[in-house]
């Protein structure tokens, strides 16, 4: 193979690997996982490979022996939000690419199949089950079988507003902030009416829903593995967003004059 | 009634109106993406309008105008 087709080669190898990665970013993946993926197909395509992974880009190099001839590819974090089942197709590319020695031409195919894929979950499914959830939790937690009805229409409301406020391409922060306020105001009912005789556990779970869990395991995952940069990254994410949410379940109890302890 | 039911009511009135402004709006942008207008009890017509009868290719008097009712 000729000196200037191995480079092209190696180019589209880099630009196919970088786009991967920073998908696989995007999706809520942790640091370990895009790197073992990326290194498998790496692997499987005959070339070595690193990868430079921040909050907001990834940068991937791919050479074949000497490193001093890398071609470098360095692409944006694409912003789809957290999606499981993005991750898993990915990861299950990766085992197509190692185990079934799929080409490069095979799996760039592949992958722009998986990017128009259209999401498996319906809102309406999950906006119900969310609200099934939720109610659960506040079961778990004690609260009896009205403060659970409360908990799940308040959970109902604030979730579809999330929802609307999500398409329409709001902020994220005050998304939870909006989100938050509205779903503890209703709860707050089970105070007002002396509806329920758990009142305050309606209130409490009524916002659990908002909490980022994956954000913060995956900061966890990242500490572990001595991504300090994504770690820090993912952990303030996540606490920005708690705080957003905590502002808003705050705003409604001082504004519906509940006490606050 | 006290303060906090007032507030309440208030709070649970706005996200309710919220959801169904949502709702007749996307309603009413499905029905004109889908090239169906919206059905009018009372409207002006253009003095062209009286001679389509639905079903024709075109609609006279108006160029490169064609039937969309059949596109849904």
């Amino acid at each position: 193979m000729g000196d200037c087709e191995d480079h092209s080669a190696l180019r589209k190898t880099a630009a196919f690997l970088a786009d991967y990665a920073s998908l696989l970013l995007g999706c809520g993946s942790t640091c370990i996982r895009i790197e073992k993926n990326t290194r498998r197909m790496a692997e499987a395509f005959g070339v070595d490979l690193g990868i430079f992974i921040m909050p907001d880009h990834v940068a991937v190099s791919v050479w074949r022996g000497d490193c001093a001839h890398a071609e470098t590819a360095q692409r944006k974090t694409v912003s789809c939000g957290i999606s499981f089942d993005l991750n898993t197709r990915l990861s299950r590319l990766s085992w197509k690419v190692a185990d079934n020695g799929l080409s490069l031409h095979a799996a760039l195919e592949c992958f722009e199949r998986i990017k128009t894929m259209t999401k498996p979950t319906g809102k309406w499914e999950v906006l119900i089950l969310t609200s099934f959830a939720n109610a659960a939790f506040c079961r778990l937690f004690g609260g009896d079988w009205y403060a659970m009805l409360i908990v799940f229409l308040s959970t109902l409301a604030g979730f579809r507003l999330k929802q609307i406020m999500l398409e329409d391409g709001r902020d994220v922060r005050l998304t939870f902030l909006c989100a938050s306020f509205f779903s503890a105001s209703i709860s707050a009912g089970g105070h007002i009416f002396n509806i329920s005789s758990t009142p305050e556990l309606a209130l409490g779970t009524s916002v659990l829903f908002l909490i980022p869990g994956v954000p913060y395991i995956n900061s966890v995952s990242d500490l572990i593995y001595r991504h300090y940069l994504c770690a820090f990254s993912r952990f303030l994410d996540a606490a920005v967003l708690t705080a957003c949410l905590s502002a808003g379940l705050c705003a409604g109890m001082l504004i519906l004059g509940l006490k606050w302890f | 009634m006290n303060h906090s039911m007032i507030m309440w009511c208030i709070i649970a009135g706005v996200l309710l109106c919220a959801f169904i402004f949502r709702a007749v709006g996307y309603y009413y942008s499905k029905s004109r993406s889908c090239g169906r207008k919206a059905t009018h009890f009372l409207r002006f017509g253009r003095e062209a309008d009286i001679f389509y009868v639905p079903g024709d290719d075109e609609i006279p008097g108006i160029a490169d105008k064609r039937d969309e009712t059949e596109d849904c």
